[in-house]
């Protein structure tokens, strides 16, 4: 009797113990791959969602008006500075008054990282606002759409590593580390991507062709606090076509050497045009671009080399919302 | 024992139910259909025969089917003199003082409490005379005309979009179009009404929204100058100027409108259009919106409706 309990008792020391070490193996597992995760990826910059019931879908006239905005940094870029705002518009301001047409500015908001791969939790923005009578304008009830719109500044940054080859044509029994071919980018943690780099390989000199695309669904412009103010619906002075699908190329590196000089087309300001494609629907919001840059006078074997591109731009995203303003029975 | 959660499950059901009754109840629209006041007669009441020198009973029911209340309603008894006269009236009424055909009532239109509107019986007795000797019957004509001064409001919301010319890239929660109604609870119903933003003539940061409003007689009556509505039933005439004519208000966001005429005249076909106008405009640099545009037609009305009663003679 006593010899199987002592069997018993060491068997389930072994189940323990092997319980442990494979909790162990889950735990060291996920550890790994948090810190291998590439956060730099995603088309999304600040996400705006309504609070739920804030604003509720039907409000009373005696009733104020409460707009509560969550806001999450679901990019890679840290959102900061008092010049990032949201604002409220669409509505009558004959009927609802109260809300601040300078906007609410953005609290700072840290974007993913290798610590933070999901992004700040939230911030939230509130708006009040106060419902004229509607008795004594006979009106029952009246639909307003609330427009939230958010400008904020962001920045797009590609780390990949390319291929040089300075003299791709020779005719060499000498292995090559590597052979340049195009990539495929696809996003940067960012509604502006790098989506593919194109290379092409010649004798003393690589060429770039860096495409570049809006795939936020949002409105991007100019980078610099003029064109954030601009943003704003109330302001006198609207973004207009020379403001709007422009991205600030800031640098173009390869192995640490600044290519961006050769960089065309840009403008006097390092400015790149998007182009709008057109979709089914006709002209859509995805705006298109590339530039062409060229590394020279590299040679030596061919090697691996990271490339890295820095973009920084104003973009505007919106959410709307339909609340019914009801006469008080 | 069992039985008792099923019957707590059953009571919530059923409450919760009664609860979302009520909400809905709130979505009522009472500005639809395209009757007003309605009238009919009651069975029987008058019959298709009566006797010489008997006393007999025209019965109607007055139904206010329609958004507005009627105050002041006129009810007119039209009967041939040598035939048939007037006894008693009977309901919730005013009797005239000069005229014993003529009856004053008031009857509130539909609300969300009462979507159906209220409902009045009126009774009037009436005495048929005695036939010549020579006639053995005679059908005589009961008409009951009914005028009453009407409202038709008319709201909805308008986009009001300063960008009339599309050239800014801002985000719009709505774009200027015109739109088509059908009715709004009264006989005399707005059917479209097309949006205009133009530029102000001499502020050049000032934009003027204007409103071309349909307007359309879709009741089975006849429309008259509000100011008039009582001579319609009485006696004293009314001219060609009064008929057809609806007077126009309008506001937009609360703000009066110039509607150009005031005074509008339908047509032939029963239709005409307005312009109305906010002079003092709103500023170019507001975004896009939804605006509230309320419109009120005022307007008297009149229908009649009739039927035959054979007087018989007695042996």
């Amino acid at each position: 009797m006593f010899r199987v309990m002592s069997l018993l008792k060491k068997a389930c020391y072994i189940v323990l113990i092997i319980f442990l070490v494979l909790s162990l193996g889950c735990t060291t597992k996920k550890y790994k791959d948090r810190y291998d995760e590439n956060y730099r990826t995603g088309t999304r910059g600040i996400e705006m969602r309504f609070a739920k019931n804030s604003p509720p879908l039907r409000i009373y006239d005696d009733e104020e008006l409460h707009v509560i905005v969550e806001l999450r940094n679901k990019g890679a870029t840290d959102v900061s500075g008092g010049n990032n705002r949201v604002y409220l518009s669409g509505f009558d301001s004959n009927i609802i008054t109260g809300i601040p047409t300078t906007g609410v500015p953005i609290e700072d908001l840290e974007g993913k990282s290798i610590y933070n791969p999901e992004g700040e939790l939230y911030t939230i923005v509130e708006f009040k606002g106060n419902i004229r009578d509607l008795g004594s304008r006979n009106i029952d009830a009246l639909d307003q759409d609330l427009l939230v719109t958010a400008c904020y500044e962001y920045k797009t940054i590609l780390a990949e590593a390319v291929c040089i080859d300075p003299d791709p044509y020779s005719v060499s029994s000498e292995e090559k580390v590597c052979t340049p071919r195009d990539i495929s980018t696809g996003s940067q943690g960012a509604p502006i991507a790098v989506t593919r780099v194109e290379v092409d390989a010649m004798t003393g000199k690589t060429r770039f062709k860096i495409w570049i695309k809006n795939v936020g669904g949002g409105l991007v412009f100019k980078p610099g606090f003029e064109y954030l103010d601009k943003c704003n619906p109330y302001s006198p002075y609207k973004l207009d076509y020379n403001d709007i699908d422009f991205v600030r190329v800031d640098d173009v590196k390869v192995g640490g050497i600044s290519i961006k000089s050769t960089c065309k087309p840009l403008d006097n300001y390092g400015h790149i045009k998007l182009l709008p494609t057109r979709s089914s629907k006709g002209a859509s919001r995805t705006g298109v671009g590339y530039m062409i840059c060229e590394l020279d006078g590299v040679s030596g074997p061919p090697y691996k080399t990271p490339i890295t591109v820095v973009l920084s731009y104003n973009y505007r995203d919106s959410i709307q919302k339909r609340v019914r303003l009801l006469r008080k029975p | 024992m069992r039985a008792l959660p099923l019957v707590i499950i059953t009571v919530i059901v059923l409450f919760s139910g009664c609860a979302r009754q009520t909400s809905k109840g709130i979505d009522i629209n009472i500005h639809t259909g395209t009757r007003g006041l309605e009238m009919e007669f009651l069975k029987n009441a008058p019959p298709t025969q009566v006797p010489e020198g008997s006393t007999f009973i025209v019965g109607v029911v007055l139904k206010n089917r329609g958004a507005s209340d009627i105050h002041r309603g006129v009810l007119a008894l039209g009967i041939e003199d040598d035939y048939v006269q007037v006894d008693s009236w009977r309901g919730n009424i005013i009797k005239s003082s000069y005229n014993d055909r003529l009856v004053w009532f008031d009857l509130e239109g539909k609300t969300r409490f009462n979507p159906m509107g209220e409902q009045l019986p009126v009774q009037v007795q009436l005495i048929s005379d005695y036939l010549d000797k020579q006639t053995e019957t005679y059908t005589t004509t009961i008409l009951l005309t009914a005028c009453y001064q009407y409202k038709t409001l008319f709201n909805d919301e308008v986009c009001i979009d300063t960008d009339i010319y599309g050239t800014t890239k801002e985000e719009k929660v709505c774009t200027v179009k015109d739109k088509v109604y059908g009715s709004q609870g009264a006989p005399v119903a707005i059917t479209k009404v097309e949006t205009r933003i133009v530029p102000h003539s001499d502020y050049e940061d000032v934009l003027i929204p204007e409103f071309v409003i349909t307007i359309h007689n879709r009741g089975i009556g006849d429309v008259i100058r509000p100011s008039v509505y009582e001579a319609a039933c009485t006696s004293s005439s009314l001219s060609h100027d009064d008929l057809n004519v609806v007077r126009v208000e309008a506001t937009l966001s609360g703000r009066r409108l110039k509607c150009s005429p005031s005074e509008l005249k339908l047509k032939e076909n029963g239709q005409n259009k307005v312009r109305c106008t906010l002079t003092t405009g709103i500023d170019k640099e507001m975004t896009s919106y939804l605006a509230p545009l309320v419109v009120e037609l005022d307007y008297g009305y009149m229908f009649t409706i009739s039927r035959d009663v054979e007087i018989r003679r007695t042996v």
